[in-house]
């Protein structure tokens, strides 16, 4: 069973953790300047998030994804999958391998990304326990 | 002699030129009774080939019969039917001797201009063929000439693809392009192991074709072809890619298709193109990338006995016979993609 219930909630925990990515100070100044543009896909259940970095902007659903919105890196991977990559618990080059995880797009760029959203973690924790999901937090 | 003549990018002609002779004791003269126009003659006709001439005769895929020959040629008489290279080979120094023709000191391509030799080509009636012994091979009675008129290059150039590309059994081998060298890589592959081929291309035809030839056919109008590789290959992608066409986009669609470990084999003709990714991506994806000018001396035995055999029929990828004489409107076909592969009858 999958652990959202639906996109509403993809974009409410996992949206609002690249919310926090895009706002964090520290983040935005490694990834502006890249002309990073990201779309993910998850499945199960189905959703889109598009980050624009250079830009900071984020999109929630492929039908909030502007005209021209053309990502130079994309994702596709169950929302199960991007939950856990926030929790830590997915080796992102594992799930690759694997193929748990399809990924198109500059393999640099990623490799430059990953590293990034290391510190933010704990922030994707914080979001989860202010929400009252241990359901969540404890996968 | 009738022969087909380049001019300028996009105007080739059907002319009178002088009918060739013996230059060197190892030359023979070579009736030519078909002949191919390959997409390598397209970077001709649109002026892409660097020194090419006016005047110059084009065309490098040609069967015949021997008409005369020198007096050092030992093994060819006249009468004998025979397939050409696409290029000459002496057979005898160290880079022939290491299978290594394409770095012969007497390379010379026919009807690819002055840089690559000066030396006529086979879109005509006669054509010379230095070094007679090495670019002829006789042909057996029982095959056709549209058969076996692809030993000289396509048909070489697809399986020397596939041989420097280290294909493994059980490879998924991703075809970009499915036009006639695509077609016969398609072809090719499954004699190698190839697991699952999937061709890419934009002409309904053209996959229809490849589908025909157990191909999973791949319209790249449709969406991104990546998509249909990480489909049969658990999001991995292609253990070996093959360039088949020679153009920026197919190049770039080419790098995006290796897994990670993968091969990339080029093989369209390529002048100025840029590489589309970075040593860096080539690096951290730890490809290997190949950029092959097909050999039909090491291969054309194997080859010939394939096509005896039965297990290859690369006549099937001839859509059009036409007279020499129309060679003009059969160059516009080729070129509008009218036409999957072409031969000339003089």
């Amino acid at each position: 069973m999958a652990l959202f219930k639906d996109e509403h909630e993809v974009y409410r925990y996992l949206g609002q953790i690249f919310r926090v990515s895009l706002d964090d100070p520290e983040l935005a100044s490694k990834v502006r300047g890249t002309g990073l543009i990201v779309r993910i896909d998850y499945t199960n259940p189905d959703s889109t998030i598009g980050v624009d970095f250079d830009n900071a902007g984020l999109y929630l659903g492929a039908g909030q994804l502007p005209a021209g919105f053309t990502p130079n890196m994309s994702l596709k991977m169950s929302a199960d999958d991007g939950h856990g990559f926030w929790l830590g618990k997915l080796n992102m080059t594992a799930a690759m391998a694997r193929g748990k995880v399809r990924v198109k797009g500059s393999v640099p760029k990623m490799l430059k990304l990953m590293p990034l959203t290391k510190p933010l973690r704990s922030r994707y924790e914080k979001i989860l326990a202010d929400d009252g999901r241990a359901d969540l937090l404890n996968v | 002699m009738r022969s087909v003549q380049y001019f300028g990018p996009k105007d080739v002609r059907v002319q009178d030129a002088p009918d060739p002779g013996i230059e060197d004791p190892t030359d023979a003269i070579l009736r030519v009774t078909t002949s191919a126009i390959c997409g390598t003659d397209l970077h001709i006709y649109h002026d892409k080939t660097p020194g090419a001439e006016p005047g110059m005769i084009i065309g490098h895929e040609f069967v015949g019969v021997v008409e005369e020959v020198g007096s050092a040629v030992r093994e060819i008489e006249p009468g004998t039917r025979c397939v050409a290279a696409m290029y000459t080979a002496c057979g005898r120094c160290p880079a022939c001797l290491s299978s290594n023709h394409r770095g012969c000191p007497h390379f010379m391509m026919f009807g690819a201009g002055p840089l690559a030799g000066d030396l006529a080509g086979g879109q005509a009636e006669l054509v010379r063929v230095p070094m007679a012994d090495m670019t002829l091979a006789q042909v057996s009675d029982g095959l056709s000439d549209e058969d076996i008129l692809f030993v000289g290059d396509i048909l070489s150039t697809a399986y020397s693809g596939l041989i420097a590309g280290a294909i493994h059994p059980g490879d998924a081998v991703a075809v970009v392009g499915a036009g006639p060298l695509g077609q016969l890589v398609v072809a090719c592959a499954p004699l190698l192991g190839a697991g699952t081929v999937l061709a890419i291309d934009l002409v309904d035809e053209r996959l229809k074709q490849a589908a025909e030839l157990g191909a999973i056919p791949v319209d790249a109008r449709a969406g991104d072809p990546l998509d249909a590789v990480f489909d049969v290959t658990n999001n991995q992608g292609a253990d070996l890619v093959v360039e088949a066409v020679g153009t920026e986009p197919a190049l770039e669609t080419a790098f995006t298709l290796p897994r990670v470990g993968g091969r990339v084999v080029l093989l369209g003709v390529l002048v100025e193109e840029p590489f589309p990714v970075t040593a860096g991506e080539v690096f951290l994806r730890g490809l290997s990338v190949s950029a092959v000018i097909g050999n039909p001396f090491a291969h054309r035995p194997e080859l010939m006995r394939l096509i005896e055999a039965g297990r290859l029929s690369p006549g099937r990828i001839v859509s059009h016979t036409m007279p020499l004489e129309d060679a003009a409107e059969a160059y516009r076909m080729f070129d509008a993609k009218e036409a999957t592969k072409i031969v000339l009858k003089p």
